[in-house]
C-alpha cells in the first residue's frame, strides 16, 4: 500500500504548523493574528492527513493503488515537461524565437512529425508569435541575449 | 420593468463593437476548446484568462462568458460523434446522441444540440437578471461572520461533492488552497507568511498562473499522454439538420432542462455534470416517450444541452451576488473580476453596472452568436478535431507559456505554473479535487478576512458565529453539506 501522498501531507501539515507558529498573534486586538489563523490550518490539515493516511495504512480502501512512477508521465510527457522548465528558464537568456523554435522542434520530433515540416512550423509559428506579441499587442518578450534589441523597432509602430 | 430596463442596459453595453468581436471570438473558441477532447470550457477560460487582463472589464468577462457558453455545446460535438463527452458536463449527451449518430442522424443531433443549448441559455439569461440582483442586496445585511459562514458554505459544498466522492480528499483539496492563500503580506498587520524572503512572493502567487496550471496543463500533458501514434481520427456525419417539427417536439425536454440547469447551477459544487445528468432523467420521467431515452432520441439530446447550459446561468447567480462560485469556470470567471479590481456583491452592481449587465447581454448575446455560428463552425470544428494534435497542443503550450508570463514579465509566474500543473495532475490521478483546491485559493483571502475581522468585533468570542441567525443557518447547512456524503454512503 502506497502511503506517500498521506505522509507527505501530514510533514506539510507539521512544517507549516511550525512555521505558522512562529508569526505573531494577538496583535491590535485582532485574536487570531497572522499566526494563529495558519497555525489552525495547518492543525486541519494534519487531522484530515490523519485520517487519510489510517485509511490507507489499514487498507480499508485502495486510496492510493499505483506506483509514484506511473503517476504522472508516459515518456513523452515526462520529457515534455522537462523541456517546459527548461524553456521557461533559458526564455529570458536565450530569447523568446529561439527558444519557442527548439521548444516546438522537440514536440514535434517526440511525435515523429518529419523533420522538414516540424522546422518549417516552428519557424512560422515562433514568428508569428513573435510579432503579435510584440508588434500589435506591444508586449515585450524576451529578446535574450543573440537577436538584437527589438524596442526601437516596436516604437516606431504606428499605433504605438 | 427593472427586468427590461437592466437587459437594455446590457444588451447597448455589450453591442459596442469591441465587445462583439470578443463575444464572437470566445464562442468560437469556446467551441473549439470544448469539442478538443481533454480540452474542457472550463481549460478554453483558463488559456486565455492571462489575456484578460488587459482587456477593459467588461470585453473580458463577455469574452470569458462566450467561451463558456461555446465550450458547453462544442463538448455535444464529440460526445455526439465519438462517443466521448468533451467535457464531463457533456455526459448525459452521449446517451441519446451517440446512438443518433449511429443510426445516421448525427445532423439532427447536432443541431438539436445546438438549439436547444442556446435556447436554455437565453431563458436562464433573463432569470439570472431577475435573481441576481435582489440577491445581492440581501448581501447587505451581512457582516464578516455572515461572510465567513457563506464562504465556509461554499467551500464545504464544494469539497462534499468535489472530492470524487472521498469527502477527506475534497476537504484535504480545499484546505490545503485555504494554506497556499495565506502565502504573502498579513493584510492586517503586513507581516510576511511563507515568503521565504522572497520579494516575488509578497503578494502571493499569481492566481492567474494557479489556474493556467491546474486546469490547463494537466489537460495538455493527458493529452500528450493518451497521443495514439497509429490511430487517425476521421469523423465522418449525416448533416441533415433537423425539423422545426423536430424542434418543437423537444420544447418539454428543454424547458425541464433549462430549469433545473439553472437550479442546480445554483448550488455551489453541483456543477454541469450533474445539471445535465438531473435534467436528462427528469425529462425522461416527464415524457411521453420514455422508453425512447438512451436508445436515441432528440427529447434527450435537448434535455442534456439545455441543463448544461442553463447551468452556466444559475452558477453565476450565487458567483456575482455572494462571491461564492458555484463550479471551477465560476471560479475562473470570479479570479477574472478581481484580477480586474472588482469585488463581487452588492456594490458591484451599484457602482460597476456596466461589468455586470454588460455580462448579462453578453451572455445573452452570445448564446444568439452560437446558434449562428454555430450552424457554420460544426464543419470546421470537426477539422480542428481531426488535425493532428502535435501541432494543435504544441502551439497551445507556447501561447499558456507567453500568455503566464506577459502578465509581469516574471519566469517566476511560468515556474509557479508548471508546479501548479504537476500538482494538478497528481491531484487528478488520486482523486483530489482541483475545483475545491482552486476555490480555497480564490476564496481563502475573504475567508480569513471575515474570520479574523468577525472575531476582531466580537473580542474573541467564537459565538459571534451562533448568535447571528444568517450566519448561524449557513454554518448548519455547511455542517449538513459536509455530513450529508457520510450519511449517504453509510445509508447505501
Amino acid at each position: 500500500m502506497n502511503i506517500i501522498i498521506p505522509t507527505s501531507l501530514v510533514i506539510i501539515s507539521i512544517v507549516y504548523s511550525l512555521i505558522g507558529s512562529t508569526y505573531k498573534s494577538d496583535v491590535h486586538s485582532d485574536p487570531l493574528g497572522a499566526g494563529l489563523y495558519t497555525v489552525f490550518l495547518g492543525i486541519l490539515l494534519f487531522i484530515l492527513s490523519l485520517i487519510l493516511l489510517i485509511k490507507s495504512y489499514a487498507g480499508r480502501k485502495n486510496i492510493i493503488s499505483k506506483s509514484t512512477r506511473e503517476i504522472l508521465f508516459d515518456k513523452n510527457s515526462f520529457k515534455i515537461s522537462i523541456f517546459l522548465i527548461l524553456y521557461a528558464i533559458s526564455i529570458k537568456y536565450i530569447g523568446f524565437i529561439i527558444c519557442t523554435v527548439s521548444f516546438f522542434c522537440v514536440f514535434l520530433h517526440l511525435f515523429k512529425i518529419k523533420p522538414k515540416i516540424y522546422i518549417l512550423y516552428s519557424t512560422l509559428v515562433s514568428v508569428t508569435l513573435y510579432i503579435i506579441f510584440v508588434f500589435l499587442l506591444n508586449t515585450p518578450l524576451s529578446d535574450g541575449l543573440i537577436l538584437p534589441d527589438t524596442s526601437i523597432y516596436r516604437y516606431y509602430m504606428p499605433w504605438n | 420593468m427593472d427586468l427590461f430596463n437592466n437587459l437594455i442596459l446590457g444588451l447597448s453595453v455589450a453591442l459596442e463593437i469591441q465587445n462583439i468581436i470578443f463575444i464572437i471570438l470566445g464562442v468560437l473558441w469556446g467551441i473549439v476548446a470544448g469539442a478538443v477532447p481533454g480540452l474542457t470550457a472550463a481549460a478554453g477560460i483558463a488559456l486565455v484568462l492571462p489575456f484578460t487582463f488587459y482587456m477593459e472589464s467588461v470585453s473580458a468577462m463577455v469574452f470569458l462568458a462566450g467561451i463558456w457558453t461555446g465550450g458547453m455545446y462544442g463538448g455535444s460535438i464529440t460526445a455526439i460523434l465519438m462517443n466521448t463527452p468533451g467535457s464531463i458536463a457533456n455526459i448525459a449527451t452521449l446517451l441519446d446522441g451517440y446512438p443518433l449518430h449511429k443510426k445516421g442522424e448525427s445532423g439532427k443531433a447536432l443541431s438539436i444540440a445546438l438549439v436547444y443549448s442556446s435556447f436554455a441559455g437565453i431563458l436562464t439569461t433573463f432569470l439570472l437578471i431577475l435573481l441576481a440582483e435582489p440577491l445581492a442586496n440581501y448581501a447587505l445585511k451581512f457582516g464578516p461572520a455572515e461572510k465567513f459562514a457563506l464562504t465556509l458554505f461554499g467551500l464545504s459544498a464544494v469539497s462534499s461533492i468535489a472530492g470524487g466522492g472521498n469527502l477527506i480528499k475534497g476537504l484535504i483539496s480545499c484546505s490545503l488552497g485555504l494554506m497556499i492563500s495565506t502565502i504573502g503580506s498579513d493584510f492586517f498587520t503586513g507581516e510576511e507568511r511563507f515568503t521565504g524572503g522572497k520579494d516575488v512572493l509578497l503578494d502571493g502567487f499569481n492566481i492567474i498562473a494557479i489556474l493556467v496550471g491546474l486546469f490547463a496543463f494537466p489537460e495538455i500533458l493527458k493529452q500528450v499522454a493518451n497521443f495514439n501514434y497509429s490511430k487517425n481520427i476521421s469523423i465522418k456525419f449525416n448533416y441533415q439538420f433537423a425539423s422545426f417539427k423536430e424542434i418543437v417536439i423537444c420544447i418539454k425536454s428543454g424547458l425541464i432542462g433549462s430549469f433545473i440547469g439553472m437550479i442546480v447551477g445554483i448550488m455551489p459544487g453541483a456543477g454541469g455534470s450533474i445539471a445535465s445528468l438531473i435534467g436528462w432523467s427528469e425529462a425522461k420521467r416527464w415524457s411521453k416517450n420514455k422508453d425512447d431515452f438512451g436508445k436515441g432520441t432528440l427529447e434527450g439530446v435537448a434535455a442534456s444541452e439545455s441543463a448544461n447550459n442553463a447551468d452556466i446561468q444559475g452558477a453565476l447567480v450565487p458567483t456575482l451576488a455572494l462571491g461564492i462560485p458555484g463550479s471551477v469556470s465560476a471560479t475562473l470567471m470570479l479570479s477574472a473580476l478581481i484580477l480586474h479590481g472588482l469585488r463581487p456583491g452588492p456594490l458591484l452592481f451599484t457602482q460597476r453596472p456596466d461589468v455586470v449587465y454588460g455580462l448579462f447581454g453578453g451572455l445573452f448575446l452570445s448564446n444568439i452568436f452560437l446558434l449562428i455560428i454555430g450552424f457554420f463552425i460544426i464543419k470546421s470544428a470537426i477539422k480542428i478535431i481531426n488535425t493532428n494534435p502535435p501541432f494543435l497542443l504544441s502551439t497551445i503550450l507556447i501561447i499558456i507559456v507567453t500568455g503566464v508570463f506577459k502578465i509581469n514579465h516574471e519566469i517566476f509566474d511560468i515556474i509557479v505554473a508548471l508546479i501548479f500543473g504537476f500538482l494538478g495532475i497528481i491531484m487528478n490521478k488520486y482523486k483530489f479535487s482541483t475545483a475545491a483546491l482552486s476555490l480555497g485559493i480564490v476564496l481563502g483571502q475573504l475567508f480569513e478576512i471575515s474570520f479574523r475581522q468577525a472575531l476582531t468585533i466580537s473580542s474573541g468570542d467564537p459565538l459571534i458565529f451562533i448568535n447571528r441567525p444568517i450566519s448561524l443557518f449557513l454554518i448548519v447547512l455547511s455542517v449538513i453539506t459536509l455530513s450529508y456524503p457520510i450519511i449517504f454512503k453509510k445509508k447505501k
